[in-house]
């Protein structure tokens, strides 16, 4: 009997270890890198108290407020808890998550959910509902936001909803998309769409008296700051608004300005935020880089201006964010390489990166070109060879590592991450030998048997991306 | 309450727990309480009050038949017949109505009469398995096989058994009493195999039985769009989708009941294995078949009637078909049945019911003709490869009759649905992609050749070695059992239709 007993417990135990490793698998998460939901770099970067401003709200939110800024200027360790389509219910609940391991001086709140009740998409209710670990606060929201015991059941059991995944199991289910991790929430777009608001609806003053369920919203959440000691402060994104919108709005805001609440509208302080309609935003209400840039340094006024909030940088607990602002440091650049045409320019920046694996390859009759190709070979240090003599040289970290002349065969591999390798081969051509690249059999730069000047590739290993692929003729 | 459900199979682990704690005489209480819980999940108040009526009258009926079988018979037959026509009426008003009130507006069309409106009862799960079961046993009790249980609370344990309801077995009260009465001991084995036999049937179900539903329903829906080899790969599937649904189900069923200790009949064994068409129904649905074997086709048989028309064929036709004619009769008549308690419309009584009726017919009449047949062209029919011939040649006539079984709409869907197979011929629908526009991507039907292919080597391995799969699994080493059940598990959880991105929906032979 004992021993019978002692199967059937080994038997469940190893069948809930397989199921909860699978689960990491199949769990709803985001690998698309879009960064819809950032409740996965929440648990990561959880395990110490440390954040000081906590953003919440809907997709508004992610595309406005970035963490990397407010610490590059102020040192301020923020977090950017913005889920795509988050309604009120879900933003207390938020709020409540962040609570568990956290004690933020400050939590601004994106009122902008007022204007809709329930989800339009269903993805954006497996976000708010299934991103969140099964705790208390999570089954109350579920049993809020579900109508049948079947729903409920479903989103509480996770697997009745998330085996479907099996279908669309992509790389980052199996390991943690940094970037995600790195951005702390904040989604990067350069996407531009010019638009202008209707300025008569802005500021009209017509108003609908707050809704019991919006009303609720903001006393929960100004109660949970008196008793958990945050200050709260509301905001509303320069998105699109209609006249019942912008109604809903100033009811909202009456209401707050009647118990005494802070809140900011952007769109009404677009002037001094410096919005410009036609190269802030990548549609009616969604923030790019440019406008979060502008965002982000009128809320960072507003934190100093308002709050003590300390200083955190050189601090060694405050890696994530160092790594935040590392990281967008390295997009910045790869966005202004990306508008460089001249190739010692680009090199100029590439040799100030680091976590690069560069590939440098002089070819055919690349002396008589009218680029400076002497300067990049200079700039990056490529003296295994002589510049004169052509070849490929590959770069990594900064420092060079292989050399191969022209007219010899050869092949370079530098594992870049946990499953990409990068290939570099000089090969037979009709014409002599010439550089071939690729990644994961893919190429990056198919073999061109006449191909005359520089090739220069740049992989960064920290973003995952080619930041240049180009032939410099 | 679905019984591929989460919340079943919490219902079933709190059921077993109790079950084994309460000392062994009160088990069947256990099992009572459960009935009613499932039943009061499964049926309205005004449904369940339709169930409790009609098990009334099977118990009362049955007190009185056995009071009076001794003292009284021809009160005993009455009462018995009474009972039965009452039990069996409810069955037939309640769920084929409909069929009764279709000829009739044909004859009043006809007529040129006004027609009556078409009647739509609610009726309660499983009316059609327990009616026959509460018949069996009046019937029993009337023939003095079996005693009549006279505790009512013990009647209703055995008559409200919760795990047939939803697609049988049609079982015997004197076969099964003693089993669900009877406290049993926790037997380790019996119960890892009711919890096997039942992951084994959400495996069939899940797995495989709902996406071939998939690609069925888009077919039959609109044959039109779905022509020519369309129709004939949905035919097939649909034979397939049957049996993974119906013997998943049953699987469920004996699994719950074996984990309780409780030995229920089987329903399936082998049936694609059969080589005739009469061979293929003791293989299929065989608790079906015996009930009607048993409960009319033989006393249709040894009627008065039947004796007479048999004595008048032996003196007109000679003896052999003199004892044929009459069996042939008898045949057609339960063949009808089998179709009819399908369900009131003609594509079953067509479908599963007559088509195979007459298909058994004359494969007897014509028996002595194939013989010659064989003779003549040197067949011989002892090979493995005429043995399959017959297999599939069996195969190819169920799909046929499975095709009016599935449309749902009735026989004029059928005929249409063939009318399009016929019609179009479009062969390249194989091998240009074409089959991935009836709901299944590539992924799928690479689930469903995996899981399939291991259904049917798993089903040949057990009939060849005449063992179940279980036993033959259980005869290996620990590790190796283990990675098999991890594996099904896992692959139930990872692949199977639940949840609420599907439409989960209930057995086939539910609704019957």
């Amino acid at each position: 009997m004992m021993k019978q007993l002692g199967k059937v417990i080994a038997f469940l135990l190893i069948f809930i270890l397989g199921l909860s490793g699978l689960y990491r698998i199949f769990s709803w998460k985001e690998t698309s890198g879009e960064n819809k939901s950032s409740v996965q770099a929440l648990y990561e970067i959880g395990d110490k108290d440390r954040v000081d401003v906590v953003f919440i709200g809907p997709s508004f939110t992610y595309s406005l407020a970035n963490p990397a800024i407010l610490w590059d200027d102020y040192g301020i360790a923020s977090f950017n808890l913005g889920v795509s389509g988050q309604d009120t219910e879900a933003a207390y609940t938020s709020i409540l998550e962040v609570l568990k391991t956290q004690t933020p001086e400050v939590v601004m709140v994106d009122f902008s959910a007022t204007m809709t009740e329930g989800y339009q998409v269903e993805s954006n209710r497996y976000r708010n509902m299934l991103a969140y670990r099964l705790s208390k606060e999570n089954y109350e929201l579920i049993d809020k936001l579900t109508e049948t015991f079947d729903e409920k059941k479903d989103f509480l059991l996770r697997w009745p909803i998330v085996h479907t995944r099996y279908k669309e199991l992509q790389r980052y289910d199996f390991e943690q998309y940094m970037p995600s991790i790195y951005t702390l929430g904040f989604c990067y777009d350069w996407t531009i769409m010019s638009w202008m608001p209707d300025f008569t609806v802005l500021y009209s003053k017509e108003q609908t008296p707050i809704s019991p369920i919006n009303q609720e919203f903001v006393d929960k959440i100004v109660a949970l700051s008196q008793e958990r000691g945050f200050s709260v402060v509301f905001y509303l994104p320069a998105l699109d608004r209609g006249e019942d919108t912008q109604r809903i709005f100033n009811g909202v805001e009456a209401y707050m300005d009647e118990i005494g609440v802070t809140y900011l509208d952007f769109a009404r302080n677009a002037a001094e935020i410096g919005i410009d309609y036609q190269t802030d935003f990548i549609d009616h209400g969604h923030s790019n880089y440019t406008g979060a840039k502008k965002l982000t340094d009128y809320i960072g006024r507003f934190l100093a201006e308002n709050f003590r909030l300390e200083d955190h940088r050189g601090e060694p607990d405050y890696e994530p964010w160092e790594l935040c602002s590392l990281y967008q440091s390295h997009l910045l650049a790869m966005k202004n390489v990306q508008t460089l045409s001249e190739p010692a320019d680009i090199a100029e920046i590439l040799v100030n990166m680091d976590q690069l694996v560069i590939v440098a390859s002089l070819e055919g009759d690349f002396l008589s070109s009218d680029r400076d190709l002497a300067r990049v070979y200079d700039t990056l240090g490529l003296y295994g060879g002589e510049y004169e003599d052509g070849g490929t040289w590959v770069i990594q970290d900064g420092e060079l590592t292989d050399y191969i002349p022209r007219d010899t065969l050869g092949e370079v591999h530098i594992r870049v991450n946990s499953a990409d390798t990068v290939s570099v081969f000089r090969m037979e051509t009709e014409e002599g030998t010439n550089v071939k690249c690729q990644m994961g059999g893919l190429p990056y730069n198919p073999l061109q048997p006449n191909a005359s000047g520089l090739y220069l590739m740049a992989y960064d290993k920290f973003t995952n991306e080619v930041i240049v692929n180009s032939w410099f003729r | 309450m679905n019984i591929t459900a989460f919340v079943f199979f919490v219902f079933i682990g709190i059921v077993a727990l109790l079950y084994y704690i309460v000392p062994k005489k009160a088990r069947w209480i256990v099992l009572l309480a459960a009935n009613i819980y499932f039943l009061s999940q499964a049926n309205d108040l005004l449904m369940n009050g339709f169930w409790l009526l009609c098990a009334l009258v099977t118990y009362v009926g049955a007190r009185l038949v056995e009071g009076n079988r001794e003292t009284h018979p021809g009160r005993a037959k009455a009462l018995a017949a009474v009972s039965v026509l009452i039990v069996i009426g409810f069955m037939i008003v309640l769920k084929d109505s409909s069929f009764f009130v279709g000829i009739y507006n044909n004859v009043t069309g006809l007529l040129g009469l006004q027609p009556a409106p078409m009647p739509s009862f609610p009726a309660p799960m499983g009316i059609s398995y327990y009616s026959l079961i509460w018949a069996g046993y009046l019937i029993e009790v009337y023939c003095g096989t079996c005693a009549c249980e006279k505790n009512i609370l013990k009647f209703l344990t055995f008559c409200g058994y919760f795990p047939i309801y939803t697609a049988g077995p049609i079982v015997r009260f004197q076969d099964v009493e003693s089993n669900i009465l009877e406290g049993h001991s926790f037997d380790y084995k019996r119960f890892t195999f009711g919890l096997q036999r039942i992951l084994w049937g959400l495996m069939k179900k899940l797995i495989l039985s709902e996406r071939l539903a998939i690609v069925v329903n888009k077919v039959y829906e609109d044959s039109y769009a779905y022509p020519g080899f369309y129709v004939w790969i949905a035919m097939i599937l649909f034979v397939f989708q049957l049996y993974t649904d119906f013997s998943g189900c049953i699987d469920i069923v004996l699994g719950v009941s074996e984990m309780l200790g409780i030995e229920l009949p089987e329903n399936f064994s082998f049936p694609f294995l059969a080589q005739s068409m009469s061979e293929f129904w003791r293989c299929w649905h065989i608790t079906l078949g015996g009930w009607l074997r048993d409960y009319i086709l033989y006393p249709i048989l040894k009627s008065d009637g039947m004796q007479k028309l048999a004595g008048r064929c032996k003196k007109r036709y000679g003896k052999k078909m003199g004892k044929s004619i009459p069996t042939w009769i008898g045949l057609l008549i339960s063949w009808f049945l089998i179709g009819f308690w399908h369900g009131g419309q003609w594509n079953y009584i067509l479908g599963v019911g007559l088509f195979c009726g007459v298909i058994i017919i004359t494969g007897e009449m014509l028996a002595p003709v194939f013989a010659r047949l064989k003779n003549v062209l040197k067949i011989n029919d002892k090979t493995f490869a005429y043995r399959c011939f017959q297999r599939l040649r069996t195969f190819l006539l169920f799909t046929v009759a499975l095709s009016f079984f599935r449309a749902y709409d009735g026989l004029e869907q059928g005929f249409l649905v063939w009318k399009n197979g016929l019609t179009v011929y479009n062969p390249w629908i194989l091998t240009d992609g074409s089959l991935l526009r009836l709901g299944l991507d590539q992924k799928d039907i690479n689930i469903l050749w995996f899981f399939g292919t291991i259904l049917a080597v798993s089903g040949i391995l057990s009939y060849v070695k005449k063992q179940s799969l279980r036993e033959l699994i259980a005869k290996q080493n620990l590790v190796f059992r283990w990675i098999l059940y991890l594996f099904l598990l896992y692959s139930v959880i990872i692949f199977g239709c639940y949840g609420i991105n599907f439409d989960s929906a209930a057995f086939i032979y539910q609704k019957f």
